[in-house]
């Protein structure tokens, strides 16, 4: 170092420690609360098979406190790498319930669209486990744009140990600092570590809120142009992330979301029919050409939602029965 | 790579300071080099694209100032052709660089996303490149060095967001051995404004970000209230005052590390009492550049009259930004804006000072003038930006939570109390301040009551769990507004 002053010297020394401190604290705070939920998620390697994981933090219960982010949610999947996953948005995360006993994963994220269906479908399918996922679609993320409030296409994270992520990363701190300001979360982690989110009360059920509606028209009101551009980006997406999927051996459920009645309106209003016929025609020819299944969710009562965009966990349940877990594997499965 | 990111700070920072006082101290142009190789580092993370249209500008512009510095004769006719050669070569990389941002999806508006269209910081070296083309012409250069040439344009505090500096402000500081000068203090006190300009950034600004997308994105597609409207102007406004101030301090804290001297961009802008103050006070080194090289040429070479300069000044400045309408219109406002005050200031008679009321009116409305037309320069389309000012008037319309929850209405006006009582940095770090103040009239800011900054054990413990707390709050760091310009 060029001319010492002792102050100086002094003073970066005495700064170092704070930010060491501080950091220790975080960490140290961050493994006894787990907020990315990565620490439960290991499997445990001493039982040889795959088990969800019996680590976790000492202090909350196992899961994920803090808020969507498909990063934070293609960890989790690379860590869980479940034989089955959900994928999709909102209406996914919220619609689709934790069944006991079941080797499933939620990993919908709010406001996702087929980038990030497509990355998290990549993080959970590392490890070989993946049997199946379900594809949760809303036929309105097809003819509308991106919402700029969504963070971009998920970036597949940095090859990072999980358990280091889980402790030691600035989402890790973030969600020490998350749960510091709500340590309801502790308790009630805002996903559980399989990233099924507790069931909520409905809010308005199907009334749209003021001004919902009118930017709801908004979005759905594009030019033809924009409209054209946004479905061939996000059906073509769609097809390679079905076509990849059946060339790895996993099987692909398309479950068409269903709409509640005022939100139906306002799509037929918006003059959306034959998009969605068009829409229903290639989703069956994708299927019939990758070996896909499409499933309706619908039709559901406006009793069965949540709110005019989310379905109720029972119509998510009623998929999953149709659709029995796949078979397990022969032979035990080891962590490469 | 940002500033405001793990590999900068754990990584590449660092490394940076060991290589740098690894080096010997008596080797000045030894320590410039790991700076232009760090630098070359910096910017490569950028991407290939933006790396290779910077080497290209460097290269272009190096040569031609050679040029330009061999030409003895001041007379000779072929120094202006040739600068003016340079000068167009530059401004037609700049153009094409943003006329392709404008054929993208959403044309040339404000950009939320990670996308950033124009390869990183091309608009501030263009700026860079033309006042060291000029001052080559002017025979302010001489003996252009390659390394001192490279240290000037490539430095990485000022690459990606300015202050636009002057070669012979650099050039200055390495003749005067700055770098092999550089001392534990400088290490010390350069870190601490670094800290100070993150914390502006990562615990403010970012954390207003979301609420102010969510506004902004709810404008494109209508239908909003005039609370919503209005704390999203507001919010706006504090957002891209912390973000762009913030970066502006963690430039000349990181060049303080080395023991260079940056200038300054803001001087307490938010304090402006009208739009000319407002503009010797933000973005100083941007406004000091259209004032120097379009509204003086213009005004005093041209003969225009003062109202058409500052029109061009004006349309330049919004274009400067982007080709998008948003930005055009966002600088013709400005110029109106400017055109009333000096017609007003020509027309008023001398009269006593104003008193406190008038002064903090006259703060109030120059603020709130700023989050008006800021509503043009956030907008992604000219239909965002109508559907923003439409749901200000919009008095049928009911308060509403929908878009904004508790957190935004009690971060805004958290946020409002921080941008005035806050110290700037000039006023926090007075005692140890060496940063340029490049406006001619320049007069160092007034004590804080907050006191001032030492180096003793208690601002070190204040300013590491500072440095602890925006690593923590870094996982929702979001790139700088100003980056995407």
């Amino acid at each position: 170092m060029s001319s010492s002053e002792p102050s100086a010297v002094a003073f970066l020394r005495t700064a170092a420690l704070a930010v060491l401190g501080g950091a220790t604290a975080l960490t140290a705070a961050a493994a006894l609360i787990d907020p990315l939920g990565l620490l439960a998620a290991r499997p445990d390697r001493a039982a040889g098979l795959h088990a969800p994981g019996r680590h976790g933090s000492p202090l909350c219960a196992p899961g994920l406190k803090v808020e969507d982010d498909p990063v934070h949610l293609a960890r989790l999947a690379a860590a869980l790498r479940p034989a089955e996953a959900v994928l999709g948005s909102s209406r996914a995360r919220e619609g689709f319930p934790a069944i006991p006993g079941r080797d499933i994963a939620n990993l919908a994220v709010s406001g996702g669209r087929m980038a990030e269906i497509a990355a998290l479908a990549r993080a959970a399918g590392e490890g070989g486990r993946l049997r199946r996922v379900f594809v949760v679609l809303d036929f309105t993320a097809f003819v509308t744009p991106r919402s700029e409030t969504v963070p971009g296409a998920a970036a597949r994270p940095a090859r990072l140990p999980p358990a280091l992520v889980a402790v030691a990363s600035p989402q890790a701190w973030a969600g020490v600092l998350q749960v510091a300001a709500r340590p309801e979360r502790c308790a009630a982690p805002f996903r559980d570590a399989q990233g099924f989110q507790p069931a909520r009360r409905p809010t308005s059920r199907v009334a749209l809120p003021h001004r919902w509606g009118e930017r709801l028209d908004g979005r759905l009101n594009l030019s033809p142009r924009d409209r054209e551009r946004v479905y061939r980006l996000e059906q073509g997406r769609l097809a390679a992330l079905a076509r990849a999927l059946a060339a790895d051996g996993v099987e692909v459920v398309l479950v068409v979301a269903p709409f509640a009645s005022t939100y139906e309106a306002r799509v037929t209003a918006a003059g959306l029919d034959p998009w969605r016929r068009r829409w229903r025609e290639d989703l069956d020819a994708l299927a019939v050409a990758t070996g896909a299944r499409v499933v309706d969710a619908g039709p559901v009562d406006d009793a069965g939602f949540l709110d005019p965009v989310h379905f109720g966990p029972q119509v998510g349940r009623r998929v999953l029965d149709a659709v029995p877990p796949p078979a397990a594997p022969s032979g035990f499965s080891r962590r490469p | 790579m940002l500033f405001a990111s793990w590999s900068f700070l754990l990584v590449f920072l660092p490394a940076c300071l060991i290589a740098f006082h690894l080096s010997p101290r008596r080797g000045e142009y030894r320590r410039a080099l790991v700076l232009i190789l760090a630098s070359g580092v910096f910017y490569a993370f950028a991407g290939l694209a933006s790396a290779t249209i910077m080497i290209l500008g460097v290269a272009v512009n190096y040569g031609f100032g050679r040029a330009l510095t061999a030409l003895r004769d001041r007379s000779d006719p072929r120094l202006s052709g040739a600068m003016w050669l340079a000068v167009g070569f530059n401004i037609a990389l700049l153009l094409a660089v943003k006329l392709n941002a404008l054929v993208q999806p959403l044309g040339d508006g404000f950009r939320v996303g990670e996308d950033v269209l124009v390869p990183l910081g091309l608009s501030y070296l263009t700026f860079q490149q033309i006042g060291f083309l000029v001052a080559c012409r002017r025979g302010e250069v001489r003996d252009l060095g390659v390394v001192d040439y490279l240290f000037f344009i490539a430095f990485f505090p000022h690459l990606l967001m300015g202050p636009l500096v002057r070669y012979v402000d650099m050039r200055r500081q390495l003749d005067a051995g700055a770098l092999g000068r550089a001392s534990s203090r400088d290490l010390a006190v350069g870190a601490a404004i670094f800290i100070y300009g993150l914390a502006q950034k990562v615990i403010l600004a970012d954390q207003l970000a979301p609420a102010v997308d969510h506004v902004f994105a709810a404008a494109q597609q209508g239908a909003l209230t005039p609370a919503e409207s209005a704390m999203g102007l507001i919010g706006f406004q504090l957002q891209l005052y912390f973000d762009f101030v913030g970066y502006a301090d963690m430039a000349i804290g990181l060049a303080r590390m080395f023991g260079v001297s940056m200038p300054i961009n803001f001087d307490r802008p938010l304090f402006a009492r009208d739009r000319f103050e407002l503009w010797r006070r933000w973005h100083i080194t941007f406004a000091i550049f259209m004032r120097t090289y379009v509204f003086q040429p213009l005004v005093r070479r041209r003969r225009w009259p003062v109202p058409a300069a500052l029109a061009a000044t004006g349309l330049l400045s919004g274009l400067w930004h982007g080709l998008g309408p948003t930005f055009v219109i966002w600088g013709l406002l400005q110029t109106a804006i400017l055109l009333f005050e000096h017609e007003r200031r020509r027309r008023r008679r001398s009269g006593p000072t104003p008193n406190a009321i008038r002064t903090v009116g006259a703060i109030a409305l120059t603020f709130g003038t700023s989050c008006l037309i800021g509503g043009l320069f956030r907008a992604q389309t000219l239909d965002g930006a109508v559907s923003i000012y439409g749901g200000l008037f919009d008095l049928g319309a009911i308060a509403s939570t929908e878009l904004l929850g508790p957190r935004a209405w009690l971060l805004i006006p958290l946020a409002g109390l921080a941008a005035w009582g806050l110290p700037s940095s000039a006023q926090l770090f007075r005692s140890c301040w060496t940063a340029i103040d490049p406006r001619p009239d320049a007069a160092p800011p007034p004590p804080h009551p907050l006191g001032a900054f030492a180096l003793t054990p208690a601002w070190a413990l204040l300013f590491g769990l500072l440095l602890a707390l925006c690593l923590a709050l870094m996982g929702e760091a979001r790139r700088f507004v100003y980056v995407q310009f």
